[in-house]
This record gives structure tokens, sequence and C-alpha cells, in this order.
């Protein structure tokens, strides 16, 4: 039973937590940093305690802090959200010493699953496809150059203690390879201090297809369906949708038998997601578990109408699953986009800052999950991601103009957003078409340019703004405390009165 | 009477005609070089916060306008835009920000933190070498010279907190 449950984490994911927490008449206690005193987290949940300074180590990553905060709040449960500490065995270990109830996987699995070398092996005892490639070992070039002759080139360099591409290399053809696995073995051996590689064959143009499973403490384990997430940008998924247009009912079926015997060989309870690559003949290969709620799960609810955080708190109050895998019924098709603080116009810089205006869209089939509001100040501590937007529709076609006429009133001013860059997207004719793979950017996105089709509009508005401001300030005596009114050395204040045709 | 604007890249001039029922034509004509002269018939009322109603030429459409430090925040027809106002392009005229030379004070393109600097007051430096990385948002963000010169002032320490407008670097050309 668990009645009151601390969320280790901030922003739109801790935000949304605390939602289903609140449906569920469960007590919520958020925890912030220093420049996270009025973040939205903090204001929606029902006590909040302060962890210490901006740095993660001394607030969100700090585990005997969360401790300390579980203790004098009385929750008893804690949810990790996604990111921070959601797939380290250590705080899933220090919440069952506390008596605390950790909403997530146990913390054998997390451990297994954080190697990809292990769960690669581990995978591929159990039956489950993986990319063809070789065991990790300390290579010799002759050794390691017949080995990629045999897989085929391209191949991917990666090390076995990698992650986040340090260490990984493309490697197109013999002539470099000496190169590249001098290079990835320096930097293996840098940033994990083992310098151990392995190689794989790289699938061309792949599309990235993930399954969401559900498992309970009593051996059930189901599957949710997919997601596609192939539109990313620097590795990074930027655009979500279900169903995926090349997944059809047989090759479902085919990827959740996979993904839940994966979940099973780990030993995994809760929510979790089965990533695979898949390639143009729609083989797939088995790519990792993440072993947390994933950014995208919106799009997995709205097809299924699961929430996901609820399961996720029953199964880790040891209920069992109260679902079969054919009580899971999908209809229609969700597409999500994520809303970052960058700029889209200066390669995606970061933005951070004081959001000035802030103004969601509503409409049949549209959800926002954020954690910003207008007035708030995005701090430049943390990652960029602000809010995502999911649309539903009875088909692909209806989400996908759904989500365009949202993006088009998504109103984020003072920091820049990439909501027109997403809505160029969602238009592209290969986008309509379904035509997705993880290059789709990059191949008919890199001279990606602002649009201007309403710059001189932008501007009437501009200036016809700056005129109408002072008299409605001067009507409310508040000119002095509205920010939106231009100072006293505004020229259209100074002017006064104009000459006509002057 | 016409006032500069500056959208994107480019300046242009705005003459605002004050008609009757609130109405105005603004006639906006690109402020140096050739360009097409456009007019709009507009009105502008605001609804409340950041909302108002612009009426264009016949045509209605809610915009958003909020005002920053340095540029009116506008969002219309799916677009954001930061329009800088007259009296800022005022200033920066006065303050010779903006004239060919300002490219050597090195300034953040947005708040962060300093975690490395590479040059020392009386550096030689050439047009995209790296001078200091900053830090927002989990990204690195590298900061170049912007022409070959010697590096006359480095305020920036690692560590540090960093806004945009404070100088971290300053070069003169070469």
């Amino acid at each position: 039973m668990i009645r009151k449950v601390l969320i280790a984490n901030r922003g739109e994911i801790a935000v949304r937590i605390i939602r289903t927490c609140r449906e569920l008449g469960l007590g919520t206690v958020a925890v912030y940093s220093d420049v996270d005193a009025r973040a939205l987290h903090v204001l929606e949940a029902d006590e909040a305690v302060h962890l210490g300074a901006a740095a993660p180590a001394e607030s969100y990553l700090n585990v005997a802090k969360l401790m300390d905060a579980c203790r004098a709040t009385g929750a008893d449960a804690l949810h990790p959200g996604y990111g921070f500490l959601s797939e380290r065995p250590l705080i899933a270990e220090a919440c069952s010493e506390n008596g605390v109830t950790f909403i997530g996987p146990p913390p054998h699995a997390m451990q297994l699953l954080g190697s990809k070398t292990e769960s690669r092996k581990l995978m591929m005892e159990h039956g489950v496809p993986v990319t063809p490639g070789t065991p990790a070992e300390d290579w010799t070039v002759p050794r390691l150059a017949a080995a990629a002759g045999k897989l085929g080139y391209p191949v991917l360099l990666k090390a076995a203690a990698g992650g986040g591409g340090k260490g990984m290399r493309v490697v197109f053809g013999p002539e470099t390879i000496e190169a590249d696995h001098a290079a990835a073995v320096r930097e293996a051996t840098s940033a994990f201090g083992d310098g151990t590689v392995y190689l794989e064959k790289m699938v061309m143009s792949p599309r990235h297809v993930e399954v969401q499973i559900l498992a309970d403490q009593h051996g059930r384990c189901i599957h949710l369906g997919e997601r596609e997430c192939s539109i990313q940008r620097r590795h990074q998924k930027i655009i979500e949708e279900s169903p995926s247009v090349v997944v059809d009912e047989d090759l479902r079926n085919r990827m959740g038998e996979v993904a839940v015997r994966a979940a099973q060989a780990a030993g995994y309870t809760n929510a979790g997601t089965v990533e695979f690559l898949v390639d143009a003949d729609r083989n797939f290969y088995f790519l990792e578990i993440n072993a947390r709620l994933q950014v995208e799960h919106p799009v997995t609810e709205a097809v299924t109408g699961i929430d996901l955080v609820k399961k996720q708190i029953e199964v880790a109050a040891g209920e069992p699953l109260g679902l079969t895998q054919s009580d899971v019924v999908r209809r229609g098709h969700a597409i999500e986009v994520r809303i970052y603080a960058e700029d889209p116009a200066h390669d995606f810089r970061p933005s951070p800052g004081k959001i000035l205006a802030y103004e969601e869209p509503q409409g049949p089939g549209i959800r926002v999950d954020s954690g910003v509001y207008a007035g708030y100040t995005v701090p430049f501590e943390y990652d960029p991601i602000l809010a995502k937007l999911i649309a539903f529709g009875d088909d692909r076609e209806t989400a996908r103009r759904r989500l365009v006429k949202a993006l088009d009133r998504f109103t984020v001013l003072g920091i820049a957003t990439p909501t027109a860059y997403l809505r160029d997207i969602l238009n592209h004719p290969a986008f309509v078409a379904g035509e997705l793979a993880t290059d789709f950017l990059t191949k008919h996105f890199a001279a990606w340019k602002q649009p201007t089709a309403h710059e001189l509009e932008a501007v009437v508005a501009a200036a016809l703004a700056a005129r109408s401001r002072p008299a409605r300030a001067a009507a409310t005596g508040s000119a002095a405390a509205d920010p939106n009114v231009l100072g006293p050395d505004s020229p259209w204040n100074r002017l006064g009165a104009w000459t006509l045709n002057s | 009477m016409s006032l500069n604007y500056q959208i994107g890249e480019r300046t242009v001039r705005v003459r605002v005609d004050v008609e009757v029922d609130g109405f105005a034509r603004v006639t906006i004509t690109p402020a140096e070089g050739e360009g097409a002269e456009r007019l709009f018939r507009a009105r502008y009322v605001p609804i409340g916060g950041s909302r108002a109603l612009l009426e264009l030429d016949g045509r209605q459409t809610i915009v958003h306008v909020a005002a920053g430090d340095d540029a009116q925040h506008v969002s219309i027809g799916g677009e954001h835009h930061a329009v800088v106002p007259p009296e800022v392009l005022e200033k920066r005229r006065k303050s010779g920000a903006g004239a060919a030379d300002a490219g050597g004070h090195i300034t953040p393109p947005m708040p962060g933190q300093v975690i490395k600097v590479m040059v020392q007051a009386g550096d030689l430096v050439a047009k995209g070498q790296a001078v200091v990385v900053i830090m927002a948002m989990k990204m690195e963000t590298t900061l170049c010279a912007p022409y070959d010169g010697k590096v006359t002032e480095v305020r920036a320490v690692e560590g540090a907190q960093v806004k945009p407008g404070d100088l971290l670097v300053d070069i003169e050309a070469a």
C-alpha cells in the first residue's frame, strides 16, 4: 500500500507523475534545488523539500538527501522519473534499505541492463535477435579487419563499457580501420578506463522502433505495442508516434513476444522499453532495454488508454497487473513532439531564460505535458526539455494535422523553441508518407531555415503594440509595474500625438 | 515620420498613419537598398496578458506580443519573431555596439557557466579560433574569435556564471 510518493525529479515529468498520484488520492512530495524553488513541479506538489545547490550531485542525484526527504515527509514510495537516478541501481537499493517502495524495476535488472555487452549476451542466449557482431576483446588490427570484412562494411566500432557515443566509430572500409580502432580505444580508455571494443554490423538508414512492456511481481509480463522514434537529431529523439507505419499486426506480435522474452530474461518488473532497430526488410534487432518510464510514454497511453504511471505505482505496490495481453486494445494514432529550449535558427544552441508569454494549444485529441509557465525562468543547469505536445486521432493523418495546428498555437515567447521546425518536419512529404529513418533530418532538414512568411506582419504587430500599451498602462496606472510596457524613452511615448502623414 | 525596426537580419523603416476607429496604415520599406514598399491596414486590439487581436487587411489573427529586454517578441501564424524596436537600435547606435568592431567583444549568446578559457591577454588569435567554452543545459557552446587579432582583455573565469552582454574576452582586430 502506497500513500505518499516522493518524485525524485523535476520539470514536465515530475508534474506528469504528480498528476496521476493526485488521481489515485496519493500524497505528493516534490524535491528541488536552489534554482528550482519556483519550478512548476514544486508549485504543483502537496509539499516540497529543498535539497541543495543546483549541481545534480548536491540535489537530484543525492541519494542520502532524497532518503532524508522521504523520512522527513513520511513518503513511503519514490518515483525517479527519467534521467537523473532513474536507471541507477543504488537508488533502488537505498529505497529498499529505508523501507521506501521504489517505483521502478529491481536493482539486479537495472545492473544487468546497464551494461550493453552483458545485456547483448543475455539477449543472444534467449534467442532475441541482435545485430550481427563480435564479442568485446583486446583486438589486434589484422584480426579486427578480418572480422569486419566478414560482417561487411560499414561496421560500428563500439566501446564495451560505452555509452553516449563515446568510443564509437563508424568504419567505412579496411583502409581506415587501423586509425578508427586506435581512436576508439583511446576514447574508450580515457572515458571509461576500459579500452576493450567490439564490432557491430551497421544497419543502414534504420528505423528506431521500441516496444513498451509492463511486468508485475507475480510473473506476468505483457507488451503495449510499439512506438516509432526514428526522427532524431544528434541521437536525440524529437518526434515519436504509435503505431509505426511499418509495423503490421504480425510484426507487432513478433516484436512484442521478443520484447516480453527479453524483459523476462532480465528478471524485469514494472514498466520498461525494449528498443530495436528495424531495417529496410523489416528485420528487427535488439538495441537495449530502458529501465525507466520513457519521455515518449504518452503516445502509448493515448492509443491504449492505459495510464503507465498508474500501472507503475500499482505494480510497485505488489498488485497484479490486472491485464492480460488480449485486454490490450489499441485504437487510433498518436504523435508526440518535444518542445526544447533551443534555437533552431542558431544550430539548436540552448536557450534558457525567462518565458515572457506562454500559451498551450487546446482542442480535441490534444495533450500537453509541461513543466513551465509564463513568467518562469528556465534555468541553464538542466536538460532543455520544456514540454511535450501529443496529438491523438483516429488515423495517422488526423493526428498529424491536429499536431501541426496545435504547434501553430503553441506560444512560447522570450526563449527560443523549435515549434516552427517541428511543424515543417510534420509537413514534409516524406514524413506525411511515413518514410522515416534515423537519418531523416540529416537527409531532409540539414539546410532548414526559420520561416519568414509572417515577418512583416510581426513588425506591424510590434509597432502597433508599442503604441497601444501606454494608453492601457495609463488607464490602469500600472506603467511602472507592467513589464510589457516600453520605457519612457520609447519614441512611441516621446512623440505623443502624431502628425498624420508628416 | 518613420522609425527603424530590425527583424532577423534586416532593418525596415516603418511609418504608422493613424486612421479612425483604431485602424492605422502601416507602411514598411527596406531601410537600405531597393525593395518593394508594403502597405498594411491594421488594427491591434489587446485582449489581456500577451494576447491581442491583430486585424490585417480584413483578416483577423490572434497574436502574442511580449516586450523583452531588447526586443518585442511576437508570435504570429505559428512563427515566433524577435522585433528590435527603434529605441534599442538607437541605443545600440549610440553605444557603438552593432558597429563593425563590436564583434571583438566576446559575450555568451545565452546564460551559462564558463567551463574553459583558452586564451590570455596578449595572445594572438586567428579567425575561428576557440577562445571560451560555456556550458548551458548540459551542452557545450564554443565561442570563437570573429577575426584575426590580439586578445586585449580576458574577464572570463572558469566556473563563473555568465549571461548575454557580459564581456568574456576582448579582441582587437589585427
